[in-house]
């Protein structure tokens, strides 16, 4: 790459900027299509058949420097705004899913030095802006999802010295660095854990044997491996925090890397739709393209319309994570379970549109679409399952009940803004365990229907809030449990939908051309298409607004261009 | 409203009968909350209550830092008198 690519890059603090920056990486990337391009797809799905490591991929996204964007300004990177490095991971994702999975996790294992601070921050910001990959060393075998269950021990003293073994890891092999989470007292409760980070260019390579790479069905070519410490000897100054305050700032970190992971969901819809629409307008079918077809339109537009929803959640996510920090607990889980649950539901129901084609490997445009399927399916499952974060939905009931405070939904509408700026990078005090008041922008629906107005789209808009009330009336009578019922994870998935229906109005208002047909058909097509999940509008009534939003996606694709929330993002001066 | 700390025991004392896993009298300002059967999801129950009882913002880790409603209650009385 030039030193005059490198200048785009480097560029600074304003949203201008930050559309740039995305413009540019995007371009960078290039065409899939194209053997020459930096991330082709061909090579993608060949890797992902033999699972060998995209290496090519992830050298030239080291190259284009995304990892500044996973270091906050203040330690020498350039995070100010969580989107930029969001829409930066989808772009990727949107190519292969295996080298965003592979390159992001750095800032899962790096985040927590951002939060507690003090000197291991500046270490922690040497190593990446480095180019280091930093892994996430959290689980375990056979101790499942309770962190609390840790059994890899550090005995803190002159030095820490670590005994255990982390599995499967994230780049635990390929890795430079592992952020380990690790007993240091006998003690019971939640005191007893502590976060190290353990580099292993300072660790005597003899206590360090990395565990073999485990096969996986989605994300094959991935280095997901383990790491195994025997009597690791590691300087004190490399504990993460306080000892004992290692699980707070695992839940903290999570409250910032579950929004993280959005993109590689988002970026998933976009390759799958990608190809179902590239087929319906292209192939030679007998009787002419199936695009002709009207319930291929509606098809197509049910899934463009889950693909949409993704996206606004990942966006309004991005914006909390600055505007409401004190919410993320609530908020990231929520956006953690609906994102890859959606686009899981639009794999499924488009695949029988590509018929064969969502199978096979060697039909042009197929072999991404069944490495795309099985690579979402894992964003479901790390940082937190899809039942953990319902569970921590369900923990939140209570405060998602709680008699409201106002809230002034054209204020939430303002901070979605595409021209809003960020305050800058968020302030790590502010992160919470649990919320005082759940999500504003769950108490924002009502108010935000209203902004609707007139509009068509208010129609399913108020159906979901009345269901909204229905339900948080049914969570406030919930049993308190540590193993909620089945009918509470329900609460929480029906809660999570409302959730995704306030994302989308919010983040189409504030939208450049909030009230033009664009923006009404994408709307209507989502609201239509979670009042449907909810039950409370029937699919038939649906169709006409997905059959709408399955047009204009034909007709932007002919056009080389893909519908999006953030249409006019990008390329706003 | 008394917000010493021997007022903030006997409430929280009456707050962790009234979630219902543990008789009255059985046992002590000492005994550890987990064995009160308060697991973490009473004790998010439990910051709200302290929130609206004494208008005081709490995390769920003052349970994490004061694991008896002794140690507790001092710590709610502490952070009180810190916020006058």
């Amino acid at each position: 790459m030039s030193t005059a690519d490198h200048a785009v890059l480097d560029e600074a603090p304003t949203v201008r900027a930050a559309r740039r920056v995305v413009r540019e990486f995007e371009r960078h990337l290039g065409d899939p299509r194209d053997a020459a391009s930096v991330i082709p797809v061909d090579r993608s799905v060949g890797l992902d058949e033999r699972r060998e490591f995209p290496a090519d991929a992830i050298a030239a996204v080291d190259e284009l420097g995304l990892q500044r964007w996973y270091v906050p300004e203040a330690h020498g990177g350039e995070l100010r705004d969580f989107l930029v490095p969001m829409l930066m991971i989808r772009s990727i994702a949107r190519r292969d899913l295996t080298v965003a999975v592979a390159h992001g996790v750095t800032f899962l294992g790096a985040v927590g030095a951002w939060i507690t601070g003090g000197p291991i921050a500046r270490t922690m910001a040497e190593l990446v802006l480095d180019g280091g990959p930093v892994s996430w060393g959290l689980t375990e075998r056979g101790r499942g999802s309770d962190l609390s269950n840790t059994a890899t021990t550090a005995s803190i003293g002159g030095h820490v010295v670590l005994d255990g073994e982390k599995w499967p890891i994230n780049n635990a092999t390929r890795g430079r660095a592992m952020t380990v989470l690790a007993r240091s007292s006998d003690q019971p409760g939640p005191r007893s854990l502590s976060l190290v980070l353990v580099d292993k260019r300072r660790v005597d390579a003899a206590t360090l044997t990395t565990l073999p790479k485990v096969a996986t069905h989605g994300t094959r070519g991935a280095d997901i491996s383990g790491l195994a410490m025997r009597r690791a000897v590691v300087d004190p100054e490399m504990l993460v925090g306080e000892p004992g305050h290692g699980l707070e700032t695992v839940l903290k970190s999570l409250q910032l890397t579950r929004p993280l992971t959005t993109p590689l969901s988002v970026g998933a819809a976009d390759h799958a739709i990608g190809v179902a629409l590239e087929f319906a307008v292209t192939s030679p079918a007998v009787g002419g393209p199936p695009a002709r077809r009207p319930s291929t339109r509606s098809t197509l537009g049910t899934a463009v319309a889950d693909g949409l929803l993704a996206e606004a959640v990942m966006v309004a996510a991005a914006r909390e994570m600055h505007h409401a920090t004190h919410e993320m607990a609530l908020v990231s889980s929520l956006a953690k379970f609906l994102v890859p649950n959606t686009v899981d539901l639009l794999v499924r129901e488009i695949a029988p549109f590509l018929g064969e084609r969502s199978q096979l490997l060697g039909v042009a445009g197929a072999g991404g679409f069944q490495k795309v399927a099985r690579d979402n399916r894992v964003v479901g499952i790390f940082d937190g399952n899809s039942m953990v974060n319902l569970n921590m939905i369900v923990n939140e009931f209570g405060t998602i009940a709680r008699p409201d405070d106002p809230v002034d939904a054209s204020l939430v509408v303002a901070s979605m803004r595409h021209d809003a700026a960020p305050d800058g990078w968020l302030d790590p005090g502010r992160l919470r365990l649990v919320t005082r008041r759940g999500s504003r922008l769950l108490r924002a629906l009502p108010g935000l229907v209203d902004l609707l107005g007139p509009r068509e789209s208010a129609r399913p808009a108020r159906r979901i809030a009345s269901e909204l009330d229905r339900v948080v009336d049914l969570a406030a009578g919930a049993p308190r449990a540590a193993m909620p019922s089945a009918r509470s994870f329900e609460l929480a998935e029906r809660i999570a939908l409302c959730f995704g229906a306030s994302c989308a109005i919010a983040v189409e208002l504030g939208g450049p051309d909030a009230a033009g047909a664009a923006s009404e058909a994408r709307l209507r097509a989502m609201l239509d298409r979670i009042a449907v999940r909810l039950g409370v509008l029937d699919a038939a009534s649906a169709s006409a607004s997905a059959s709408l939003l399955g047009d204009l996606a034909l007709e932007a694709t002919r056009d080389g261009r893909r519908l999006s929330v953030l249409e006019g993002w990008e390329a706003a001066p | 409203m008394n917000t010493d700390a021997s007022t903030i025991e006997a409430w929280l004392e009456g707050r962790v009968v009234a979630y219902g896993k543990v008789d009255i009298g059985s046992f002590t300002p000492e005994t550890p909350l987990a064995e009160l059967g308060l697991d973490s999801v009473y004790a998010l129950t439990l910051c709200g209550d302290i929130e609206d009882r004494f208008d005081l913002e709490v995390d769920p880790t003052i349970v994490w830092d004061h694991p008896t409603i002794r140690s507790l209650a001092h710590g709610i009385a502490g952070r009180l008198a810190a916020a006058a």
